[in-house]
């Protein structure tokens, strides 16, 4: 099992992958934070914050207006959920799958409300996510396109795909992460691959980009 | 184009952790030319890297003294809060509305409803924190911790929005894996910058060490675990930049400027180091120096980077405002506005025109 990072008490959302180390410091936290140890909550919520940063702004987008707000319904979600945590996971995993399932929530809301706007014909922007100038465009579509599918897939499989490529954890992560064997965590991700290639067959200009490893 | 069902995912982990072998290294290659997918995922993983490094400038709030919050302080606060700092007022409130959250979380501990408080909106949640016992008794009754598979994410109900449901519990559906043991990761520009500045990398641990120990206290760290000097592990600019991003939380701005400087030394082709210029200025324009703010900033936009443009622009125009030059701000806030119309930046250069007598 890599661990490519070490602990900070609160970092910023960190540039390198993998899942944070000090795992059983923070098992510890979680049990005394679920019994209402306001300290432990505290320092627990500032190791998992990085982590659950990432897994909603790689789902809503860095620049979204909405990205705050998901982390903080995250964060809630998770304090709530600990007292049901069972130690058989990675707690950053745990918080991981939590923050996915709210940011795909806020994301399904955001476009079932805009879906309302333009049947009332009150076409806008659905929220104020800047135009930048400067973006890669393909990059961006490229970011899109998974979104999209994050939403479709099933549950598991969308989070083998984001712990994989929007964190870039290790299949060994991902497996410690979410508390499936490795192999299960192969098999999500070989099916939702097969996903992605249905939707990126349709787009020819994200299919045949050129890639030097 | 080749469909290729078996992808080599343990050769994406080598070259995520740098291990990949030249063989392997072809291999990845070779397979990359047949598989669509799979060099989507490459460029997906360069893109969403990228877009991460935005958030690196990101900084969690300073703890909060953890309390249980009456409604009327939170309403307090956010009705202080200026409509334009929405992000940051809702990044101050995190730690209030977690602190929120773990009152009704640990009434419900009490009352053996363990993990089953419905999900509520924060407006709920605030009118359950003035009735926490009221809150708890109402909530159902269902128990997490009976659901099946391991490590089952509870499932907090969505009360009026949509539901919240615990991941089904799956057996294994195990296949034969990805062939040969694979190897693979993204060797994305980033390491590349960083790779090429490993030689420095336990110079810069021993330059780290020699800048004072920040002031400030991170929440909790009791045990000081987390606070191991820096000297004991070779330094990275990713480890340096979280020092630097540590010290600036905590208030020490005079070992984050040291430390962002020795980054940009140590490390100047890597990405932190670039961001760390618009950090950096950011910190010398809000602590007054705004000569030495706007030659950051300048630094970054002369630069090739342009994840924090926009960040970087606003600085510019607002260093030129502090400096009084009022002809080069009004330009300034012009191409801000130009290139980010419809930003919040956009919406701050429109009315700092207007606050200058300018449409």
């Amino acid at each position: 099992m890599s661990r490519r990072s070490e602990p900070q008490t609160a970092p910023a959302p960190t540039l390198s992958a993998g899942l944070p180390s000090n795992e059983e410091r923070a098992r510890a936290l979680a049990n005394r934070a679920a019994a209402g140890d306001l300290a432990a909550t505290q320092e627990f919520l500032a190791y998992v914050w990085p982590t659950l940063t990432r897994v909603a702004a790689g789902v809503l987008g860095a620049r979204h207006a909405d990205l705050d707000d998901a982390v903080q319904q995250s964060m809630i979600a998770l304090v709530r959920a600990l007292p049901a945590f069972r130690g058989e996971c990675h707690p950053a995993g745990y918080a991981s799958r939590i923050t996915l399932r709210v940011a795909l929530r806020v994301r399904r809301n955001l476009k079932r409300d805009a879906g309302r706007r333009e049947e009332l014909g009150q076409l806008g922007p659905v929220d104020e996510v800047e135009l930048d100038a400067n973006d890669d465009a393909l990059g961006s579509r490229r970011r899109e396109l998974l979104r999209e599918l994050l939403e479709d897939l099933p549950e598991e499989q969308a989070e083998a795909l984001t712990l994989r490529v929007v964190m870039g954890w290790s299949l060994d992560e991902v497996a410690q992460a979410s508390g499936a064997p490795v192999n299960t965590v192969r098999s999500r991700v070989r099916l939702a691959k097969e996903a992605l290639r249905a939707r990126i067959e349709s787009r020819p200009a994200l299919a045949e980009l050129k890639v030097s490893p | 184009m080749t469909v290729v069902g078996i992808h080599p995912e343990e050769l994406f982990d080598k070259l995520q952790d740098g291990e990949l072998s030249s063989a392997e290294r072809e291999r990845l290659r070779a397979h990359l030319d047949g598989c669509a997918v799979c060099r989507f995922e490459y460029a997906a993983r360069l893109d969403f890297r990228s877009e991460a490094l935005e958030l690196a400038v990101m900084s969690p709030p300073p703890a909060l003294p953890l309390r249980p919050l009456a409604s009327s302080d939170t309403e307090a606060a956010l009705a202080a809060a200026p409509v334009a700092g929405r992000r940051r007022r809702s990044r101050l409130m995190i730690w209030s509305l977690a602190a929120a959250a773990l009152i009704t979380a640990s009434g419900a501990v009490a009352s053996g409803l363990v993990g089953a408080t419905p999900w509520h909106t924060l407006g709920q949640l605030f009118s359950q924190q003035a009735k926490p016992q009221q809150a708890a008794a109402s909530a159902p009754t269902k128990l997490a911790a009976s659901r099946p598979g391991p490590a089952a994410v509870p499932a907090p109900e969505a009360a009026p929005g949509p539901s919240f449901d615990a991941p089904p519990t799956e057996q294994a559906s195990a296949t034969t894996g990805d062939g040969p043991s694979a190897k693979a990761a993204v060797a994305a520009s980033p390491e590349h910058a960083r790779a090429s500045s490993k030689p420095r990398a336990a110079e810069a641990g021993t330059l780290a060490a020699a800048v004072p120990p920040s002031s400030g206290d991170m929440p909790s760290a009791k045990d000081g675990a987390s606070k191991e000097p820096l000297a004991k592990e070779p330094a990275s600019a990713a480890k340096l930049f979280g020092e630097a991003n540590e010290a600036r939380r905590s208030g020490d701005v005079g070992r984050a400027s040291g430390l962002y400087h020795l980054l940009q030394d140590q490390f100047p082709g890597s990405p932190e180091a670039e961001l760390s210029r618009v950090t950096l200025a950011l910190l010398l324009l809000d602590n007054g120096d705004a000569q030495a703010a706007l030659s950051g900033f300048e630094r970054y936009l002369a630069g090739s980077s342009r994840g924090l443009e926009a960040e970087a622009l606003v600085g510019r125009a607002r260093a030129l405002g502090r400096l009084g030059r009022r002809d080069l701000e009004v330009s300034a806030w012009q191409e801000v506005q130009r290139k980010y119309p419809r930003s919040i930046y956009g919406r701050q250069a429109t009315e700092r025109l207007s606050a200058l007598g300018l449409p």
